[in-house]
């Protein structure tokens, strides 16, 4: 089969795989070798549906023993199948590297034969990335249910994100759905990863201690190369099974809190396979998985804990008020916030205002007053927040009353939007501003030298433009 | 400089080359000459006014170098790397928000000095150049993104690119580093200027005619094989135009391996 060919099969079954970023690694050129990374992130071009492509997205095979119930790739489907050579895919990821089509590889499989068979393979590709042609640009590894730790090990250490799906949010469906696949099998690498992640960084960070007051100190050397820089990732399909979205949300948030993830992708369920098992509609749920989305931000970014977005008595997220919104609308007696003295953390809890927004009014307000006109150049949606916060003492929101029914009318944002394909009142509106008028994302700083923000605006960039998809 | 008329004047526009070193002469300029122009203009652009004297300004490096240096030494580093970014922008004023934005740097009140003149987000002289420095920032960035390289029969690597700022001097040190074992030429045929990287160092190159040799077959069939993956990765089921025109504007399509018309199949 001709190359041309495999790419495209082997992209094709890939590209439901959610989380093309290229996020969370840094990593500084060296002469003579190609290729580095950049915290940030970079895409590199955009799908017709707008999702960022910013590597090159494959699978090393689409054999596959297993058979998940929503996979294309799945035994019992009768598809062309391919596999690339390892120096083949590494080769193609060279050339296209050089042409600044892309910032790297991101490599999952299906199960060729055995889990550690098809891992081996996918470790050759990378070794000979790496060792062979020094590439120092961005990798992103699945691992494959099943897989040995040793080889885990292994492929943690040629790659920036190593992640594992975690396909299903429950153990139920996962028995249902993915069958040959077992909560266990998902869970011990995550931790495997999440703990050589840790030990990797005290072990670097200890090594580069200074340890004289001579110039240029000591190196004690380090041998290893870190295990995942960039940490691991993970994603669940929302709508192929039962769960609510408080089910959702709290295992999310355990999962960034006990296992330390980067993220935590949300992926609509898209039909492609006629299976009793499986809800029997044509729909994607693209507006719950961009409402999962906002409130997701607000657990990383907003300093906002699940109980305070979305409790058992409703566990389904409003589709008519964004989560954020949601919240003030339940506790006005918090509000209004005078921006001129609000702490960051209440200006953070204001419809309308982001992180970037809070940010630059306190850093605004240490020179001067802030007012309506000096507050509408900060990037705020001064729409929105005017009715939650006051300006030297004065209140803009006139005219609306104070109280929730009103104010939920003027903060209503239902997910417009689809004029297009074939499931067309379901379509994401926009991934740019998750709360309407929010300013988040600005690829450049506004005010460049703030070293401490260029963590937040890497997340921030890596969460605007999440390059969901469904698998 | 060689105006035969009396200064300081009052209503003065000086006239650079375009370059930011000319702009910088410009600032030059108006302290040695006690004048405070209203445009500061490049020469190609510059729109004459009623009553208005426009004063040419000649582009003298060791003069920009001084502004450089006042800069920095007043306001720091970033102040001064925040002008070059912000010198790079379009506009009929980008001139005039360098030079205020200098006077207030030359001149800041002692008790502002503890805060970084970057920070003064409300003070408009700074806002103004914090909002090129914005533009410039997201232009390069679009740059890193979506310059597309080609393998010439040369064995240069190229790429043709069309900014609305005159960004390659901004994006050259990024490409150098991490494609450092490449020579590449990246050619802006909006500003005519190409960076020109030879497999050590890069430059700048003025210039409107390139002969560009052909690409390698080679070349030609990754290219294809791009396109093909950029196809294959289309969801039918989110098709939204929209989007994909926020981020990636229609006017660098032109550019854009991926957007070119397919050859049948
Ligand atoms: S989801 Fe993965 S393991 Fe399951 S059938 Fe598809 S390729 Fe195989």
């Amino acid at each position: 089969m001709d190359l041309m060919r495999k790419l495209e099969l082997l992209a094709d079954a890939a590209k439901y795989d959610v989380a093309c970023t290229s996020s969370g690694s840094d990593r500084g050129a060296v002469r003579g070798r190609l290729g580095a990374t950049q915290a940030a992130g970079c895409c590199h071009s955009f799908t017709p549906d707008g999702r960022c492509i910013s590597l090159l997205k494959v699978l090393m095979t689409n054999v596959c023993a297993y058979d998940c119930a929503y996979c294309s790739s799945r035994c019992s489907n009768e598809v062309e199948r391919a596999a690339f050579q390892p120096r083949e895919l590494a080769d193609l990821t060279i050339e296209f590297y050089r042409r600044n089509y892309i910032e790297g590889l991101f490599l999952s499989s299906g199960v060729l034969s055995t889990p550690d068979y098809t891992t081996e393979l996918m470790i050759e590709c990378l070794r000979i990335l790496r060792e062979e042609y020094g590439f120092r640009g961005y990798i992103h590894a699945k691992t494959v249910p099943g897989t040995s730790p040793e080889l885990v090990d292994v492929m943690g250490r040629l790659v920036d994100r190593l992640s594992v799906n975690l396909e299903l949010p429950s153990q139920e469906s996962l028995a249902l759905l993915a069958p040959q696949k077992s909560r266990q099998q998902i869970l011990a690498p995550m931790r495997q990863i999440a703990e050589s992640v840790a030990e990797s960084k005290e072990t670097r960070a200890l090594a580069r201690r200074r340890n004289t007051f001579y110039s240029g100190g000591i190196q004690r050397a380090v041998g290893d190369r870190p295990f995942a820089p960039a940490g691991q990732s993970t994603q669940m399909i929302v709508g192929a099974s039962p769960e609510s979205d408080f089910q959702i949300l709290s295992l999310s948030a355990a999962l960034y809190r006990s296992l330390s993830l980067k993220r935590v992708f949300f992926s609509a369920y898209t039909p492609v396979n006629d299976d009793a098992r499986l809800p029997r509609t044509d729909a994607v749920q693209l507006n719950r998985e961009h409402r999962l989305y906002q409130a997701d931000w607000l657990l990383r970014f907003y300093q906002f804990d699940v109980s305070e977005i979305i409790d058992e008595g409703s566990p389904f997220l409003d589709p008519d008020v964004d989560p954020k919104a949601n919240w003030a609308l339940n506790h006005l007696e918090c509000f209004p916030v005078e921006v001129n003295t609000a702490p960051y953390e209440m200006l953070l809890r204001v419809p309308g205002i982001g992180v970037r927004g809070a940010q630059s009014i306190v850093r605004a307000r240490r020179t001067a007053q802030l007012r309506e006109q000096e507050l509408r150049k900060l990037g705020i949606a001064y729409k929105r927040a005017r009715f939650f916060i006051t300006c030297n003492g004065s209140y803009a929101g006139g005219g609306v009353a104070f109280e929730h029914d009103a104010l939920r009318m003027q903060l209503a944002s239902p997910i417009r939007g689809g004029r297009h394909g074939r499931r067309a009142d379901h379509v994401l509106p926009g991934q740019l501003s998750l709360f309407e008028g929010e300013s988040f994302a600005s690829k450049a700083p506004a005010v460049p030298a703030l070293p401490p923000r260029e963590k937040a605006l890497a997340e921030e960039r890596d969460a605007l433009l999440p390059e969901w998809s469904m698998r | 400089m060689s105006s035969a008329q009396a200064y300081p004047l009052q209503d003065v526009a000086y006239l650079y080359d375009g370059t930011l070193e000319g702009l910088l002469s410009a600032v030059f300029l108006a302290y040695e000459r006690h004048e405070d122009p209203i445009d500061v203009v490049r020469e190609d652009e510059y729109e004459p006014r009623l009553l208005q004297s426009a004063i040419p300004v000649e582009t003298d490096f060791d003069r920009a170098n001084r502004v450089r240096r006042g800069v920095e030494r007043a306001c720091g580093r970033a102040a001064f790397t925040a002008i070059v970014r912000a010198s790079t922008c379009e506009g009929y004023d980008t001139g005039a928000i360098v030079y205020r934005f200098v006077r207030y740097a030359m001149s800041r009140p002692e008790s502002m000095r503890s805060m970084p003149i970057l920070e003064e987000l409300a003070n408009p002289a700074v806002a103004d150049l914090l909002r090129l420095v914005k533009h410039a920032g997201n232009e390069s960035e679009r740059m890193r993104q979506f310059v597309r390289f080609s393998h010439l029969e040369n064995g240069v690597w190229f790429a043709r690119v069309n900014p609305n700022a005159n960004v390659v001097p901004l994006i050259m040190g990024y490409f150098a580093a991490r494609l450092n074992d490449q020579p590449f030429i990246i050619y802006d045929e909006a500003h005519h200027l190409a960076g020109v990287y030879d497999g050590r160092s890069w430059q700048l190159v003025a210039g409107d005619a390139v002969s560009v040799p052909p690409a390698t077959d080679h070349d030609r069939q990754m290219q294809e094989a791009w396109k093909r993956f950029y196809d294959a990765l289309a969801v039918d089921a989110r098709y939204n135009p929209e989007l994909r025109r926020h981020f990636m504007p229609v006017r660098l399509w032109r550019n854009l391996t991926e957007l070119e018309p397919r050859a049948a199949r």
